[in-house]
C-alpha cells in the first residue's frame, strides 16, 4: 500500500511494457512498444489519432491480451490477466465514455466502487453479522471522504446521469480512485470539458499525484499535458517515437513531424 | 425499503386466514404465492443482474421433481448395469435436497450460459428448460413420464399440543407458502443491499466499468444464478408437496412467461415488484372467473399488461415511488421563486 508513497522509492518502476505488439485483424496497432513508468510521477501518453493509445490502455488494463510482449506491474507479469484481477493488484483505469453507473446515486456509485475494500463474506452479508455492519459503516465514511476530495458532497443523492458532463468525468475518476489504485490510468479525462472544468480537473489530477498515486494520462489537450506531466511518451502508428520531459518533447522533430507532417519547420 | 410497511403487510397476510377463512380464497392466494416466490427468484437474475433467463420454469420444475422423487424414493437403472436407489426421505429433507440440487443446476447453467450474453443467453436458458421437459417426459423409469408423479406426501410439522400434523389444510398451506415467501424476500433484500448485491447491480449497469474496479463478473453472475435457482427450486418443492401431483407441464414455457410478466409489470430490480406484479397477475384470473367468460378473462389479462407496460414502462412499484416523490416535491420550490412565478402569472 505505502510503496509509492515513500520518497526513497521514486526510482522504482511501477509499470513497464516490454516489446508489446498487438495485431488486430492484420492491423498492427502496437508495434514492439517498450516503456516504463516510475513511481509517483504523472506521465502522459500522447500521439495523433490512431496512434494506438487506447489499444495500449486496453492491453495494460487487461481488456485485450497482447499478441506478444509482456506487461509488468511491480515486477509481476500481468500479461493476460483479467481486468478485475489487475484492478485488485493496484492498476485501475477510467473510461472515455460510460465512466459512471448512470442509474445509481452518486453515493451508491462510489459505494459500489469500494468493492475491493470490502471483506465481508456472503454469509456475513446475508445474516447482517456485526462484521458486515462495521464494514458498511467504514465504507460509508470512506465514500463521504471521497465525495469531499472530489468536491461532489452536495451531489451525493443525485442520479449519476443527471450530473453535468464535467462532474460525471470527476465522478468517473472517483470511482477509479475508490478501487485504491497505486497507478491510475486516465483515458482522455478532459475531452469535452470547458476551460474552467479543465482547470478544475487539472487541479484534481495534481491532488491525486501529490497523494502518491502514479498517474498515466492519455490526453489531447496539449496545454493540460504540457503543464502537468513529469514525463511524456509519444506514440505514432503503434511505435514509441519519443520519450522525455515536456520541454524536450515540444522541440522533438519526430514529434512535430508526427503531428504536423514533414516539411514543416519548427515555427 | 420501508420495513414498517413490510411488517404491517406481512402481519396482515398472516392474520388473513382468521379474518376470512374461505378455503377457496386461501388456496388461490396460496398458488399465487408460489408463483410470487418464483417471480422473486427471477427478479434477482432479471432485475438485479440484468440477465433475462427465459428458462426459469426449469428450476421450478427441477425443484418440484427433485423434492417429489426424494420424498417418494426411486430406483432407477442409469446404465452400465448400475442401479441408483434412494429410499423415501422425510419431506423436509427432500425439500432441502431439492433446493441444493436446483442451486447446483443454477451454477451449471450459469457457468455454461454466462460465457455469452443477451440473445444467446436467452436461447440457452430456453433450450435448457426444453431439455428438462423432454427428460421428464421420456425418462419414465424415473419420472413416470407424461403420467406424472402422484401421491406425493405433504409437509408435516410438529406443533406443541397437537403432535405431528400434516400440512394439508388450505390455511396451513397458505401459512407455509407465506413463511417461505417471507424468507425468500428477506434473502433477496439482504443480498441486494450488501457488497455482493452492489456488485451484481454494477454488472447490470455497466459491466466494463464494474470489472475495472475489481468486480469479478463470472463469480457474481454464477452466485446470482445459484441463489436465484435455489429459490425457484424451493417454490417448485412447495408446489410438489402442496398440490401433491406433478407432471412434465411444470416445465412449460408459459410458466416462465408468467414469472417474467409478474416481474416486469411489478417493476424489475425493485424488491416489491415481483410481489405486487405477482398479486395482480396471480389473482386476476381467479377474481375475474365468476364475472366474465374465460375468453374475456385472457383479453383483460393481456390488456392490463399492455397498459402497464405502455404507461408505466418501469413497472408499478417504481411508478408508485415516483408518485409519492411527486406529491412531496412542491415544498421544495423556494418561496421567493414561487412568489415571483405567481406574480408573473398574475400579470399575464
Amino acid at each position: 500500500m505505502t510503496l509509492a508513497k515513500q520518497p526513497s522509492e521514486t526510482e522504482q518502476v511501477v509499470l513497464s511494457l516490454e516489446g508489446v505488439t498487438m495485431k488486430i485483424a492484420g492491423l498492427v496497432a502496437l508495434d514492439d512498444v517498450t516503456f516504463s513508468i516510475p513511481a509517483g510521477q504523472i506521465v502522459s501518453l500522447i500521439g495523433p489519432n490512431g496512434a494506438g493509445k487506447t489499444t495500449a490502455y486496453n492491453v495494460i488494463s487487461g481488456y485485450m491480451p497482447p499478441t506478444s510482449g509482456k506487461v509488468r506491474l511491480f515486477d509481476e507479469d500481468i500479461t493476460g490477466h483479467t481486468p478485475h484481477s489487475i484492478a485488485a493488484r493496484g492498476l485501475v483505469r477510467s473510461f472515455q465514455r460510460a465512466s459512471v453507473f448512470d442509474d445509481q446515486s452518486v453515493f451508491d456509485n462510489l459505494l459500489t466502487a469500494y468493492h475491493l475494500q470490502g471483506r465481508a463474506s456472503l454469509i456475513q452479508s446475508l445474516l447482517r453479522l456485526p462484521k458486515f455492519r462495521r464494514e458498511e459503516e467504514q465504507l460509508k465514511t470512506k465514500v463521504w471522504e471521497m465525495l469531499d476530495f472530489l468536491e461532489l458532497r452536495r451531489r451525493a443523492d443525485e442520479r449519476a446521469a443527471s450530473l453535468s458532463y464535467g462532474e460525471q468525468r470527476i465522478l468517473g475518476v472517483g470511482i477509479a480512485l475508490a478501487a485504491s489504485p497505486k497507478i491510475l490510468l486516465l483515458d482522455e479525462p478532459a475531452a469535452g470539458l470547458n476551460p474552467s472544468e479543465t482547470d478544475e480537473f487539472k487541479a484534481m489530477i495534481r491532488r491525486i499525484g501529490n497523494s502518491g498515486i502514479t498517474v498515466l494520462l492519455v490526453e489531447h489537450d496539449m496545454h493540460m499535458v504540457m503543464s502537468i506531466s513529469d514525463q511524456i511518451i509519444v506514440l505514432n502508428q503503434g511505435r514509441v517515437i519519443a520519450e522525455g520531459a515536456p520541454k524536450d518533447i515540444q522541440n522533438n522533430p519526430a514529434v512535430i513531424e508526427a503531428y504536423l507532417g514533414s516539411g514543416v519547420k519548427r515555427a | 425499503m420501508n420495513w414498517t410497511f413490510f411488517g404491517i403487510f406481512v402481519t396482515f397476510l398472516g392474520i388473513f386466514p382468521f379474518v376470512w377463512p374461505d378455503p377457496y380464497i386461501l388456496s388461490v392466494i396460496g398458488s399465487a404465492g408460489i408463483m410470487i416466490i418464483a417471480a422473486i427468484s427471477l427478479n434477482l437474475l432479471l432485475g438485479y443482474t440484468g440477465q433475462l433467463s427465459l428458462g426459469h420454469a426449469a428450476f421450478f420444475g427441477i425443484g418440484a421433481y427433485a423434492s417429489a422423487l426424494m420424498s417418494l424414493g426411486f430406483d432407477v437403472d442409469i446404465g452400465f448395469g448400475i442401479t441408483w436407489q434412494v429410499d423415501p426421505k422425510p419431506v423436509w429433507v427432500a425439500f432441502a435436497t431439492a433446493i441444493v440440487v436446483t442451486g447446483f443446476f443454477g451454477w451449471l447453467v450459469g457457468k455454461l450460459a454466462f460465457k455469452v450474453r443477451g440473445a444467446y443467453f436467452v436461447v440457452i436458458t430456453i433450450s435448457f428448460a426444453q431439455v428438462m421437459r423432454m427428460i421428464s417426459l421420456n425418462w419414465t423409469d424415473l419420472t413416470e413420464g407424461p403420467m406424472g408423479m402422484i401421491s406425493i406426501p405433504p409437509f408435516s410439522l410438529w406443533i406443541p399440543g397437537e403432535g405431528v400434523v400434516d400440512l394439508t389444510s388450505k390455511a396451513a398451506i397458505y401459512w407455509l407458502v407465506l413463511a417461505v415467501g417471507v424468507l425468500a424476500y428477506l434473502l433477496v433484500a439482504m443480498l441486494v443491499n450488501s457488497r455482493q448485491g452492489r456488485a451484481m447491480i454494477a454488472l447490470r449497469e455497466n459491466e466494463t466499468l464494474a470489472t475495472s474496479v475489481g468486480i469479478p463478473v463470472t463469480y457474481y453472475l454464477a452466485l446470482a444464478a445459484v441463489i436465484s435457482a435455489a429459490i425457484a427450486g424451493a417454490a417448485g418443492g412447495l408446489y410438489a408437496h402442496t398440490v401433491r401431483i406433478i407432471d412434465p407441464d411444470v416445465f412449460l414455457f408459459i410458466y416462465t412467461v408468467t414469472m417474467v410478466i409478474m416481474v416486469v409489470a411489478g417493476g424489475k430490480g425493485t424488491l416489491g415488484g415481483p410481489v405486487v406484479g405477482g398479486l395482480i397477475f396471480g389473482l386476476m384470473p381467479e377474481l375475474l372467473r365468476g364475472v366474465v367468460q374465460p375468453e374475456v378473462q385472457w383479453v383483460i389479462y393481456g390488456i392490463t399488461m399492455i397498459l402497464i407496460l405502455l404507461f408505466l414502462p418501469r413497472g408499478l412499484v417504481p411508478a408508485i415511488y415516483d408518485f409519492i416523490t411527486w406529491i412531496r416535491t412542491p415544498i421544495a420550490i423556494p418561496v421567493r421563486e414561487s412568489r415571483r412565478a405567481l406574480a408573473a402569472e398574475a400579470k399575464s
